[in-house]
């Protein structure tokens, strides 16, 4: 493979960038929407400090350590709490790097990061409108390198040998 | 199967549904698109720029960021007065709460008296045991913060909160037209449908910011396009239907469309008030089961009798509500109680808050079923929630149904029952309702209102109830 030429199977995708950066990180993926309480239940009741998933109904996600990571989900889904658990998270050091978003950004989650930005002056980057393909070709594990205007490359991992 | 509030959920308004939570804005955002920017005036930009201080710098950057998220043009100034669904002061809303000290220090205020959505607790009317007093007292150990806040910001006073501010009573009844900034799903849908207001469902904190700026984003249902309907649901039942189960089975079709609905004026007068009570609950229903902001009702609600079908966008979807359709969705709802076929401990009526009619109603509905039975007391706790506003009226024009219930040891508390059913200590309780909001949201079980009748009356379900 030559320099700066993309590894086998990398796949780019475009989306909106709705709260632009660059981040790249490895996947985190959901095929179900993400429903942000459940899945933080244990910071938004006791206060404990955790990114882990706590949702029972999100097979894919449930048990894993989500900081820092590529978060790749249709859209979120649930409470209206979601707005300042967004806040929470991001204050805490406990967000993902980034919500890369099948679907259009619902209310809940949009206001939660402008939110952020704002009166913390820190938020993930956010990408919506990538489409049903983008979550058929994503897999947890893989690399995800989101550019400012919003193009998202998915490097597959490596397989295990 | 949808979820119930369990697993975190502590708010008004969770939305299981894959929809945009505006009411209306997936239609308008598209990839291609890109964020749209928003125009400012000249005043908007100075504030913008900081010249009115660095607080309301961050509210009106915050605003305009989010609106261009959802394809808003510009900013529209608010009208009537504001309605915010936040009412509990939970560990997971101290975030907020920094926002609103730093907006209070800043001298700022909402740009009208606002009303807000009731408490999770009613200490007197629904009283709690010591053990639930202390472990509410840790989860809600941010209420009087968000009480004084909410004061400083603007809360009308201390006795108002409710989710139904528009009743005449509450007095925040917005005119048609008015552009609102609410965040409260029943309180919307009836606001625009009933009304003819327009509001978009507005996050937490949006809605705050809002008020402070006296400006909203103008997209989704503030629009006249985002105001079209894409469903026409043509109901075909054989009699008037509960508008809490017709309108469950219209939210769960529709999602997050705007539904125009033919056929219930066969069955409502417009302009009566047992209509508005009627819609109330149908719209609460609706937006409680999908993510809906928005219904026009054919020769009923304020747009529809203006334009008529005119309202029907181009390529509308059509349903058929029948009798075996609403059966189907009334079969399919859960029972979600932690013991399924235990005796239920209480019965709530009133989500929304009921409206003095709705309290007059099941006040005389509780009296007969008793005399009917020749019972003295009713064989369950039995609580009609409605605001204090509301009850006060009820008690001051019906001072004998209101003496006879208090013998009978029926309550009219005036917090959230769906908040109160959804703290950790209270959701095990089987509760039975005969609201859909409720059922939607916590483990609570719904019941027609012939069978709480009875329940309220005896302590038992009827036979072949279970």
């Amino acid at each position: 493979m030559r320099a700066g030429e993309a590894p086998p199977g990398t796949r780019l995708f475009e989306g909106r960038p709705v709260l632009p950066g660059d981040a790249t990180g490895l996947a985190e993926v959901s095929t179900v929407p993400f429903d942000t309480c459940a899945t933080y239940v244990d910071l938004l009741i006791s206060g404990a400090r955790s990114g882990r998933c706590r949702d029972i109904s999100n097979p894919d996600l449930y048990g894993r350590d989500l900081v820092g990571r590529i978060l790749c989900i249709p859209q979120t889904i649930g409470s209206m709490s979601a707005t300042t658990l967004w806040m929470t998270l991001i204050e805490s050091g406990l967000a993902p790097a980034a919500l890369c978003l099948a679907n259009p950004i619902d209310a809940t989650a949009a206001s939660g990061l402008v939110l952020a930005e704002h009166w913390l002056g820190s938020r993930p980057v956010a990408v919506d409108c990538l489409g049903p393909e983008f979550l058929d070709t994503a897999r947890t594990g893989d690399t995800v390198a989101i550019l400012e205007d919003g193009s998202v490359e998915i490097r597959p991992r490596e397989p295990d040998l | 199967m949808r979820r119930n509030q369990l697993g975190g959920q502590i708010g008004t308004d969770p939305i299981f549904s894959a929809t945009s939570h505006t009411g209306r804005a997936r239609s308008s955002v598209t990839r291609s698109a890109g964020r749209q920017r928003l125009t400012l005036s000249t005043d908007e930009q100075e504030i913008f720029d900081g010249l009115g201080g660095e607080a309301l710098q961050k509210t009106i950057r915050a605003v305009v960021d989010y609106g261009e998220i959802f394809g808003a043009s510009r900013l529209v100034p608010l009208g009537g007065a504001p309605h915010h669904a936040i009412s509990w002061g939970s560990r997971g809303i101290e975030p907020l709460l920094r926002i609103y000290r730093e907006l209070a220090e800043s001298g700022l205020r909402a740009y009208a008296p606002f009303t807000s959505n009731p408490k999770p607790m009613d200490p007197i009317d629904l009283p709690l045991v010591l053990d639930q007093h202390l472990a509410l007292a840790k989860i809600f150990n941010f209420t009087d913060e968000l009480e004084r806040l909410n004061l400083e910001l603007g809360l009308r006073s201390p006795g108002d909160w409710s989710c139904a501010c528009y009743e005449p009573e509450m007095g925040n009844t917005p005119e048609f037209g008015d552009y609102l900034a609410w965040s409260e799903s029943s309180a919307i849908t009836f606001a625009n449908s009933v009304l003819g207001a327009r509001t978009n469902r507005n996050p937490i904190g949006i809605d705050m910011l809002c008020s402070i700026l006296g400006k909203a984003p103008y997209f989704g249902l503030m629009t006249d396009r985002g105001r079209l309907a894409d469903w026409l649901i043509e109901v075909e039942t054989s009699r008037r239907c509960s508008p809490q189960v017709l309108g469950s089975t219209i939210g769960l079709r529709v999602l997050e469309g705007v539904p125009f609905i033919v056929g219930l004026d066969r069955y409502l007068s417009r302009g009566a008030a047992h209509t508005a009570d009627y819609l109330k609950d149908l719209g609460a229903a609706i937006a409680g089961n999908g993510g809906v902001g928005l219904i026009h009702i054919e020769g009923i609600t304020p747009e529809a009798v203006r334009w008529g079908r005119d309202l029907l966008a181009a390529g509308f979807e059509t349903a058929v509500i029948d009798d075996d359709e609403i059966e189907r969705v009334r079969a399919g709802y859960p029972n979600l109680w932690k013991h399924r076929h235990g005796k239920p401990k209480r019965v709530f009526l009133g989500c929304p808050h009921l409206t003095v009619g709705q309290i007059v109603d099941w006040g005389r509905r509780i009296v007969d079923a008793l005399e009917a039975i020749q019972a003295s007391t009713i064989g369950i706790p039995t609580h009609l929630f409605a605001s204090s506003h509301v009850r006060k009226a009820f008690e001051h024009q019906h001072p004998e149904l209101a003496g006879r219930l208090q013998e009978l040891g029926v309550t009219i508390p005036s917090n959230c029952p769906m908040m109160w059913c959804s703290t950790p200590l209270e959701d095990a309780e089987l509760v039975a309702t005969n609201s859909n909001k409720t059922r939607v949201y916590t483990t609570a079980r719904f019941f027609d209102d012939d069978v709480l009748a009875e329940l309220v009356a005896t302590g038992e379900l009827p036979e072949g109830v279970q």
